[in-house]
Formats: structure tokens, sequence, C-alpha cells
């Protein structure tokens, strides 16, 4: 049931740590349904952004919810966000299921979400004695309770074993397809990419690249392999018609960009392609490619 | 305010400090007991609940408040609530009420080790240079809530500027045993400077004996009544202290 709603909108937001200008002038938005994965390096400010979504830091800009303005010291707004930030927010010395109960406005959602994330077998222990895999999914329950209209999740999978990854996956699927906006961030990438819909990548504090997946995978880097009758010949024509390459293997490794140009060449000298295929597009390599352009 | 209220006594309820503090009374009670010679000045003062009250008090509210921080539920606590002040508040507030908890558990058990140590001895409805052992007691344990209401404000203000709860209980440990003499040779150090130097706040330790014994007030310099005030007022300025600084701490 995805529909456009905007739910969340960052107008020019910049927040200070001190004196320190951490996020720059971060303006985007969410809609409702929306899978974002908030991608950067260590140090980017990605925390930053969603503390800064959640009210608990000094900024300026303009952040709404639903319409509603968020800020410093009025947190209404922030009634339908769910939020698992750096570290699940746990109480050792209650239950698992107490802990749920402290935030819970429904005890029967409360229920689903624990069966959801196959938690009933230790739910009703001291969370004091939970693995860091078990304490996580607690921290994502906490964050789906009650219906929230946007869920912020740092690092979500951090500790989950294979089987709770998926399972967190189709939750986040799930909830999304219902209307459920979520902004996420986390190192795994490639566990990032079967989510998420959009990409922002941020670098020093600025939103470099706003995109949905489609577009970021397509459109960004896409190489083509390509071997010639003569490689040799080809290699001396793409340097003196100034198209990039690099050798790689018995290929020719080549931009998107210059497939027709490089094609019109090599008919004019009447070299015939032996072999053009794409490369199949890497997602890290393609955030990694765009984080050094941008620090270029 | 009320749902902040809930969450704070629910939490409170569930950790286990709040038992732990009672085990201490308990334990100290019955230490003296055993080891002192039991006389009214004993039942007075609540087999020596009257001192480790608030020595509980200021290791309990550091607890209470830090281990938001320790288990990084604080960022939930914050977002979830639009003021911080009404956070700040049902904390002071649970705590607070705990140490009248305390103080009426320690009414309970100086009936009960009374009764066990010296049955019949003394008479809790007796006079006793103008009033009977059951009001002095009251009064006491009075003064040591007074005390407490200071003490939370403190705690919560030191938990807040060192961020360590044994940092905290150590300096609740020297202001309990060094405090009140540490005011009186101030006092005797400057004569000349006792208008200003009794309203120290160390010398507030004297509101859990002064109130049944007069003659302390010779070393306070305060009246019973500025004394409750001024005990008061520093518990309001300490908690507001605190309040700014736990405003400011970044999360």
């Amino acid at each position: 049931m995805k529909n456009s709603q905007e739910v969340l909108e960052l107008d020019n937001v910049c927040t200070y740590i001190g004196r320190t200008e951490i996020v720059k002038d971060a303006s985007f938005q969410i809609k409702a349904g929306d899978i974002i994965g908030l991608i950067g390096p260590n140090g980017a400010g990605k925390t930053t952004v969603m503390k800064t979504i959640l009210g608990l830091t000094k900024f300026t800009g303009k952040i709404t919810m639903s319409g509603a303005a968020i800020t410093e010291n009025n947190h209404h707004a922030l009634e339908k966000v769910g939020a698992l930030i750096e570290h699940p927010a746990i109480y050792p010395f209650l239950t698992g299921e107490q802990n749920l109960e402290l935030y819970s406005h429904h005890h029967q959602d409360m229920v689903k979400i624990i069966s959801e994330l196959g938690m009933d077998s230790y739910i009703k222990s001291k969370a004091k004695g939970y693995s860091l895999g078990m304490k996580q999914k607690l921290g994502i329950a906490i964050a789906l309770l009650n219906n929230p209209k946007l869920v912020i999740l740092d690092e979500p999978m951090n500790g989950l074993d294979i089987e709770a990854t998926i399972g967190v996956r189709k939750l986040i699927k799930k909830y999304a397809d219902r209307g459920t906006a979520f902004l996420i961030s986390s190192h795994i990438l490639s566990e990032l990419q079967k989510v998420m819909t959009r990409v922002l990548l941020i670098s020093g504090g600025k939103i470099i690249l706003n995109q949905s997946i489609g577009q970021f995978e397509a459109i960004s880097h896409q190489k083509y392999k390509l071997t010639t009758e003569n490689d040799e010949q080809a290699e001396h024509l793409f340097k003196t018609k100034g198209i990039n390459f690099k050798k790689q293997k018995q290929y020719l490794i080549v931009g998107q960009e210059d497939i027709f140009k490089i094609q019109d060449e090599l008919a004019k000298k009447k070299l015939h392609l032996k072999e053009m295929l794409p490369i199949e597009a890497n997602f890290e390599q393609i955030v990694v490619d765009t984080l050094n352009k941008e620090r270029d | 305010m009320l749902t902040a209220l809930k969450e704070e006594t629910y939490k409170f309820c569930h950790e286990q400090i709040a038992l732990l503090g009672l085990l201490v009374l308990l334990v100290t009670t019955l230490y003296s007991t055993l080891t002192k010679t039991i006389n009214k000045s004993t039942l007075l003062f609540a087999f020596g609940a009257i001192e480790w009250i608030p020595v509980i008090i200021i290791a309990v509210g550091a607890a209470f408040f830090e281990m938001e921080y320790d288990n990084k539920t604080i960022v939930m606590l914050l977002y979830k609530n639009s003021s911080k002040l009404k956070i700040y508040l049902a904390k002071f507030l649970v705590v607070f009420c705990y140490s009248i908890a305390l103080a009426l558990g320690a009414i309970l058990l100086t009936f009960l080790l009374s009764l066990l140590t010296v049955p019949g001895q003394y008479h809790w409805l007796a006079y006793y240079q103008g009033h009977t052992i059951l009001t002095d007691l009251l009064l006491n344990l009075f003064g040591a809530v007074i005390y407490c209401f200071f003490i939370v404000g403190l705690s919560f203000m030191l938990i807040m500027l060192v961020k360590a709860n044994t940092v905290v209980i150590c300096i609740g440990l020297v202001l309990a045993y060094f405090g009140a003499s540490f005011s009186t040779a101030l006092m005797h150090t400057f004569p000349t400077a006792v208008g200003i130097l009794k309203w120290n706040p160390l010398n507030m330790i004297f509101i859990s004996q002064q109130l049944t014994r007069g003659s302390f007030a010779l070393k306070s310099n305060l009246t019973n009544f500025q004394l409750i005030i001024a005990t008061v007022v520093y518990g309001i300025i300490f908690g507001l202290l605190g309040y700014y600084l736990f405003k400011r701490r970044r999360v």
C-alpha cells in the first residue's frame, strides 16, 4: 500500500555540536513506504542526521514530520517515529517484554512484533542475559511499536545472525509495503542494497547524492568490458581519441558514456568488436567511486 | 507528567538498587543494634537510620539517573518526551518519595528492633524533655526527609557534573562523615564571618539532629526554622543546577 504521502522533510538543516557544524545544509524528503539507505564513511554525519531528526541536537533550518515542525524542545511530531540509534535502548533489569511494555500502546501489536522477530522463547527473561543479537532485535522491536510512520535504524544488522538478518529484512519490507517509511544506515552495504529504495550519500556532513536505487545503479558508473580483433591497435586509437580505458586481463574496460564514440571510431578504423559486455555494477564500488569523486 | 512519573516509578521498582538501598538500611540498623548500647538516643535516631538514609539516597539518586546514560536509554527517553523538565522532575520525585519510604521503613524497623532488644524498657508516649520519644523520632525522621530533598538535588547535580556514580557516592560519604565537623571548624576558625558562613551548605547536615536537640543550634548557628528553609532552598538550587547541566549534556 505504498503512496506518495510525505512523511518527513528536512529543509536546509545544519547541525552544530558546540560551534562545529556537523551536518551542512541537508535537505531531503522521505515519503510513505520509502526505505532510505543513509550511506557514508565513518564520521560523515549519519548518526548526527538521525539524532537531529529526533530533536536531540541543536540545528538550524526546518524539519517537519507529516507537516508538523520538530524542534529541540518540541517532540510532539515524533510520536509516530520509532528509532534505534547506535545501541538498543534497553533496561537490563527488565525482561524483554517489560522493556516493550514501557513504550507500547497496543498489547496485541506488541505480541505480533515479538512473534515476527522470533523473540517468543526469551522475551520473558531479563534483558541483561541477552546476546548482542537478541538485544538488537529487541531494539528493532521497540522501534517498530505503535505503528510508526517513520522508523530510523542506525546499523540495525549489528550482531544479527544470517537468519535474523533475513527476518529483519523481510519485516522492513513488510512494514514499508504498509506505508511505514525507513531511514537506515548500515556499513553492510550489500545488505542495505537488498532493501532500500533510495540512496542518500553523505560525506563530510553534506548530502552529496539523493537518488532512487535504480537510478544510482544504472546511471552512476556503469562500465563495459570489450575485446577487439586487435586490442593493441584499439588501445592506441583510444589514447589518441582521448577515450578513458583500463586494461583488465584480456579486456579493455570503458565507461558507458564512451560507448557510441568507441563504436564509431572502431568502425572508422575497420576494427571489429569481438565481445562487448556490461559489467555488473558493484554497489560498494559505486559508493566508493562516488565518494572519491566528491573528495576530488 | 503523570506518564513520566509512572514510567520512572515502574523502572525504579524493578531496578535492584531500590531493594539494595533498603537492604543497606536494614544491615546498618542491625549493626547499630548489635554493636552499640541501646538507650533513648538510639531510639530517637532510629538505630542510626537517620545518618544512613541520606547516604543511601545520594547513591541511589546518582545510580538511577546515570543508568539511563549507561544503558543508552537516554536517547529514547529524550526523543519520546518534549520536556526535559518532566523527565528530570519525575526522577527527582521518585527518588524523593523513596527517601520518604525509607524513613517509614526506619520507623517500622525502630519499633521492631526496640521490641526485640529493649522490650518494655521505654514507653513511646512517655514525655522526655518536653517531648515523647515517638514525637522526637518522627521529628528526626522529618529532618532526615528534608535533608534528603537537599541530597537528591545534590546527587543529581553531582552526577551531571562528574558523570561517575562512584565519585558521587564518595562525595556523599565524605559529606555524611566530615561535613558537619568541617562546617563547625570553619565557623570556629572565622568567628567574625559566622553570619555568612552559617549559611554554607555543609551546615544543613545539622537538620537531622537539631530538630530534637536544641543544643545543636549552638553549633549550626541557625534556628530550626532557618535550617529547614535553607535546606529546602539549597535542595532547589542544586536541583536547578542539575537540571541546567542535564539540559546541556550531550547524548
